[in-house]
């Protein structure tokens, strides 16, 4: 072949060179450019897993349920979300080497699958902002616990501290992403252990089941209904950084087991560390109670620990939404350092405003989060029952509208529709916002029904009316030639 | 290098990949079997679902 080999072509500008392609862009990843074998990915799954959100979750939880309720919640719920989320994207994108929103491309089709880019820009950016606040008021509580009196700025400079630290490690790549979290994951572990260790001895097992929930809701059955509905959503919430995850992995049981095990399990069992504390304590900061319970060296070290793992977990975010920038136009042929600030370009006003963007962000996102679960839906339903595993690859590359994922005009209404029928499907079961809930919902999560009926609609329709449509115009338009006429990338 | 080479050999290594990524199979990309599926289904849906039974 006279063809130079793919990811090790000549000179030219930096940016397309050899593995730059698909490592910093979004052609397809050979498996020799992957990084993660089993300890990478489990390495990565599980720092990606412990961050700052967790507590949150888990102190949320403890407003409704008591420890064993919530516990079963938090962890059945994200081993039901994950998976939910991850059998579609896992497998596709590791298969095929794709990155996340070139994936959405066959349901979505061409220029659809840049309206789910849009929310996913802003809830895996939003989500980055929340968490860097968090690690600034991480830094506060401690200079507060060692007797000072944390200045006002303080907060705001650690958000800025967190931003430059994402910044170094996302614009030296996945490798560097990989061993920080080498580094990292095995202190982590030991963190975890002990908080959960310092709870139980502090307060015994008895204590802790017997705590009641702090602010729980007059009818009983919506205690629980809520807390199922927010465990199965937390798993769901990852829907973000799965195909990232999946796309860099070299084997497949690789690419799902390890997303499973730690954003299903080990997140669920973190979550459950702020449920009980927030049970027992009334808090579920750990920086906040590690300190008095733990003493000052181990509030540090949790702090630096739990810290590294908010910077580990926003660097797998921002590293996944540079990925999805390149598919504006615009953004192509840019710099790798360029696209990477570009996305940390908002997350300085969390710096700026860190308090008051963390209070309005949380409902926002909240919002922002229903919409993964009828994407997920449209594409467990498209990549497994419609496409049978098999994509053709070409066509997601193909801007022409000759591609088969082109459809009308480079839009799939009826996957589009189906997002907007899981927002009416979330909201008519549950509320958020309000708390008020249709009576189905103590026997169907919100969550699930925004799940299931998108797919089932997008799969009844395709299957029975537009597949054949779209199949016959394609065919009539002679398209799948094997050269790329107008490549998107 | 000018621009429309650097076009040209995006696609070039493009078209290449998308032929490899294609037809590549399990020795490369390794297995997932239906038990592997049957496990994670149990495993991450059916065990979690009657524990949340359970604790209703």
């Amino acid at each position: 072949m006279s063809h130079p080999k793919p990811g090790g072509q000549g000179a030219g500008h930096e940016e397309f060179q050899g593995d730059l392609l698909s490592i910093y862009g979004r052609e397809p990843m050979l498996p020799h450019e992957r990084e993660y074998k089993f300890w990478g990915a489990h390495g990565t799954c599980f720092a990606y897993s412990i961050a700052t959100w967790c507590f949150l979750t888990g102190g949320i939880l403890a407003n409704y349920v008591g420890a064993i309720q919530g516990m079963v919640c938090l962890i059945a719920g994200n081993l039901i979300g994950t998976l939910m989320v991850a059998a579609s994207l896992s497998a596709g994108c590791h298969r095929y080497g794709l990155e996340q929103i070139d994936f959405c491309k066959p349901a979505f089709g061409q220029n659809g699958a840049r309206i789910v880019l849009i929310f996913y820009l802003i809830n895996m950016i939003g989500w980055s902002g929340l968490i860097l606040v968090m690690f600034g008021n991480g830094i506060v509580n401690v200079v507060d616990a060692m007797g000072y009196q944390p200045p006002d700025w303080l907060a705001g400079a650690g958000v800025a501290l967190g931003i430059w630290l994402t910044y170094i490690i996302t614009t030296r790549g996945v490798h560097m992403l990989s061993l920080f979290n080498n580094i990292i994951t095995p202190g982590l572990i030991v963190v975890v252990c002990f908080m959960f260790y310092m709870l139980v001895t502090a307060h015994g097992w008895d204590e802790i089941v017997a705590a009641k929930p702090l602010d729980p809701l007059p009818e009983a059955w919506m205690n629980y209904a809520v807390a199922v509905e927010l465990g199965i959503a937390s798993g769901i919430s990852w829907w973000g950084g799965i195909g990232f995850l999946a796309r860099n992995t070299k084997k497949r049981r690789n690419a799902i087991y390890p997303e499973v095990i730690h954003f299903g399990l080990v997140n669920g069992i973190v979550c459950s560390i702020a449920l009980v504390s927030g049970l027992v304590i009334g808090s579920d900061d750990p920086t906040r109670w590690m300190v008095p319970m733990g003493g000052l060296a181990m509030g540090i070290m949790a702090l630096v620990f739990v810290a590294l793992a908010n910077i580990t977990s926003t660097s797998v975010s921002l590293f996944a939404s540079g990925l999805a920038l390149r598919h504006i136009p615009g953004l192509r042929k840019r710099s790798w350092k360029f696209i990477i600030a570009l996305t940390c370009l908002p997350l300085v006003f969390y710096a700026i405003w860190p308090t008051e963007l963390f209070d309005l962000g949380d409902t926002f996102l909240a919002y922002n989060g229903t919409m993964q679960a009828p994407v997920a839906g449209i594409l467990l339903v498209d990549y497994f029952l419609l496409k049978k595993q098999h994509i053709n690859l070409r066509s997601i590359f193909e801007s022409a509208p000759s591609g088969q994922y082109y459809y009308t005009k480079g839009f799939n209404f009826l996957a589009l529709g189906g997002i907007i029928l899981g927002q009416f499907a979330y909201f008519g079961i549950y509320d958020p916002f309000t708390d008020e809930a249709h009576w189905v919902f103590r026997y169907l999560p919100a969550t699930v029904a925004a799940f299931v009926l998108p797919g089932l609609v997008y799969w009844a329709g395709m299957k029975f009316w537009l597949e054949e449509k779209y199949r016959s115009r394609s065919a009539g338009a002679e398209s799948t030639p094997n050269q790329l006429i107008s490549p998107n990338i | 290098m000018l621009e429309q080479e650097h076009v040209a050999d995006l696609k070039q290594d493009l078209e290449q990949r998308i032929d490899i990524m294609q037809n590549m199979g399990d020795e490369e990309l390794g297995t997932f079997s239906r038990l592997d599926w049957v496990i994670l289904v149990v495993f991450a849906i059916v065990i979690p679902v009657i524990a949340m039974e359970l604790a209703r």
